[in-house]
């Protein structure tokens, strides 16, 4: 089945938010992966800032109480236990748990290699460093501008970095900022999926004949799978009615209206795939209803 | 019509029927691998996990060549990728990796990069040769070159006096911590951080501050040999000066790497042609920054530390021994 198909129906269907793209496994099998959103990502790695911040703080606290005030710690001291602690942090969990932080885990994220290979070390501990100068050393520099900052105007280059940084993910096809570039990495999301039952195990009431069949291609079979799962309700009853009406118009449906318009479409569903499935595996791959007229055009 | 009939059997649904048994397995195993980790495995589940690992690649393979059930298809991408990513997960014990990166990634990725290590070092060369002769003729260049920040009130107006008890003869400070961190997240680390961002925006913004970065170091060395503290200065920046220029060329070198990639993608898109040609600069660059984590301490403790000129030349150039021979042999055996 062509991802081409895929898209379309995504898109006849009003889905597929995140962008998918081929990983190829090292056993040379492309994967289907879906790119993280931009969004997705922001809000775990806020989450995983935060997280951070926290442990910093506590670790200073307690510094603090050991030491008894005899030494207050310093701002450099305190730079230095968050620089300590946000790393091993993203570096240890990203290693652990095979490319997921927290709160990356938490929504269903992970980072991979980009070329499918397995996620190395180097390029866990290179896409985090490189977060040090996308993304922390400039947010230090304007919390702390104050001390250094000699006309208003110095923030502006800093502010830009930072911006620019932070909208390079929205700028490439894969949302890669700095880090994945530079490690050649890709964050993905990986939801859990399961396995529906099979719309074609029961037994059929309706019989098509090859001409019925011939009207329509994968595309709208995918659109009527995807209407039959829906959970049944009201709603979803009249988008079917709606649908069988224009199935018997387009076969030139003969018999007497049906009854129970679930079954009718289940069964035009089961026919209809039979069919597909079969004259795909003669080499005729219908893409969807169009497929005569573009046959023709040839 | 109303009667009902069982179904011809599609051959996808028969495809299905067979394989199912294997993909629960493997569901089972992949889960129970997410939340108690691949060594929960017991050897029998070890032995069968690579198993159905492949042959859920070949039923993804089958389902999409005969299958028109998005369903099926959905889910078998979906059990394929969870079951790549376990299979093939990051290695498990950080410690080895680590220990991995320094014995062989590190030093084979500087020599991968040894064209642009050398470009870096000249740049670097160039710099401080600039630097020196520039101060040499006027010391009015020192402000010039040197941003007063750096300069800590040393200057054209300093009295050898002044430098020896300021500067080469500082005790150490009450708190060492502070002294390292204080170091680390200074001009220096920053100016390292821009020479890598910046290679990757074009690689001339990378050889310019490097230039710069050793103008700097020439000014201080003019500045030194004038009031007869040549040597003294040597052995007081070769301490950790020796570590951490290194740190800046190999900063650079990854930087340069990164705007070549950038500038001569080659057949391929920027984004894959980072991903294909990337790695050694990545690897170059976590380990200058290890460097430069080495010489903030030797910078920020041992330099105050050590007071006897000839131990810090001592140092420096043990140290210089040390990086030379480390690049340009530690991993070779490793590798054939």
């Amino acid at each position: 089945m062509s991802a081409a198909v895929e898209t379309k129906a995504d898109a006849a269907l009003g889905r597929g938010a995140r962008r998918a793209r081929a990983l190829v496994t090292p056993d040379g099998v492309p994967l289907r992966v879906e790119i993280a959103d931009y969004a997705e990502r922001a809000a775990a790695f806020a989450g995983d800032f935060v997280v951070t911040l926290v442990a910093t703080e506590l670790i200073l606290f307690f510094a603090a109480l050991i030491s008894f005030g005899h030494a207050n710690a310093t701002y450099a001291a305190g730079v230095f236990v968050a620089f300590l602690v946000r790393n091993a942090y993203f570096v240890c969990f990203e290693l652990l748990w095979s490319g997921a932080t927290p709160l990356k885990r938490a929504m269903g994220l992970r980072v991979v290699d980009r070329n499918g290979g397995a996620l190395t070390a180097g390029a866990i501990v290179a896409r985090n460093l490189s977060r040090e100068a996308e993304t922390f050393f400039p947010l230090g520099m304007i919390v702390t501008a104050q001390s250094w900052l000699a006309a208003p105007w110095e923030i502006l280059p800093v502010a830009l970095w930072l911006v620019l940084t932070a909208a390079l993910p929205l700028c490439n096809r894969d949302r890669l900022r700095a880090g994945d570039l530079i490690a050649g990495t890709l964050v993905i999301a990986v939801p859990k999926q399961l396995l529906l039952e099979d719309l074609v195990e029961r037994r059929h009431t309706y019989t098509f004949t090859d001409a019925q069949l011939d009207r329509y291609g994968i595309l709208e079979l995918h659109v009527l799978e995807d209407v039959l799962r829906r959970p049944a309700t009201y709603e979803t009853d009249r988008v079917l009615d709606e649908i069988a009406e224009k199935v018997r118009r387009k076969i030139g449906w003969s018999g007497s209206t049906p009854r129970d318009t679930r079954t009718f479409l289940l069964d035009f569903y089961t026919a209809q795939r039979a069919f597909l499935e079969l004259r795909k595996n003669f080499g005729d791959e219908r893409a969807d209803k169009h497929h005569a007229a573009t046959a023709n055009d040839r | 019509m109303a009667a009902t009939r069982e179904a011809p059997v599609l051959k996808s649904q028969q495809f299905r029927r067979e394989r199912e048994a294997s993909w629960d397995e493997l569901e089972a195993l992949v889960e129970q691998a997410r939340v108690h980790g691949v060594r929960s495995f017991t050897p029998e589940q070890a032995e069968r996990f690579p198993m159905l690992y492949r042959s859920v690649l070949s039923s993804l393979s089958v389902a999409r060549a005969i299958a028109l059930d998005r369903a099926l298809v959905a889910y078998l991408d979906n059990l394929a990728l969870r079951a790549y990513l376990t299979f093939y997960a990051p290695p498990r014990d950080p410690l080895a990796a680590a220990g991995r990166f320094l014995q062989h990634g590190f030093p084979a990725a500087v020599r991968t990069l040894h064209r642009h290590v050398a470009i870096a070092f000249v740049a670097l060369v160039i710099g401080v040769v600039t630097g020196f002769v520039l101060v040499n003729g006027s010391e009015s260049w020192f402000s010039t070159l040197v941003p007063s920040d750096l300069a800590g009130g040393r200057g054209a107006a300093s009295t050898a006096a002044d430098l020896v008890r300021d500067e080469l003869a500082a005790p150490v400070g009450p708190n060492v911590l502070d002294g390292i961190a204080n170091v680390l997240f200074s001009h220096n680390t920053l100016v390292a951080l821009l020479t890598f961002g910046l290679g990757m925006l074009a690689g001339v913004p990378a050889v310019l501050l490097t230039i710069y970065q050793g103008a700097i170091l020439g000014a201080f060395f003019a500045l030194h040999v004038h009031r007869g503290l040549g040597l003294a200065f040597a052995g007081w920046v070769g301490i950790h000066g020796v570590t951490e220029m290194a740190a800046f060329t190999l900063f650079a070198a990854a930087g340069l790497r990164l705007g070549e990639i950038l500038v001569f993608p080659g057949e391929t898109s920027r984004a894959d042609a980072f991903a294909l040609r990337s790695g050694p600069a990545a690897k170059v660059a976590v380990g200058a920054a290890l460097m430069l984590a080495l010489a903030a301490v030797l910078e920020g403790y041992f330099r105050a530390a050590v007071q006897s000129t000839d131990l810090r030349l001592t140092i420096a150039t043990l140290s210089l021994v040390f990086w030379i021979v480390y690049f340009a042999l530690a991993g070779r055996r490793w590798r054939a």
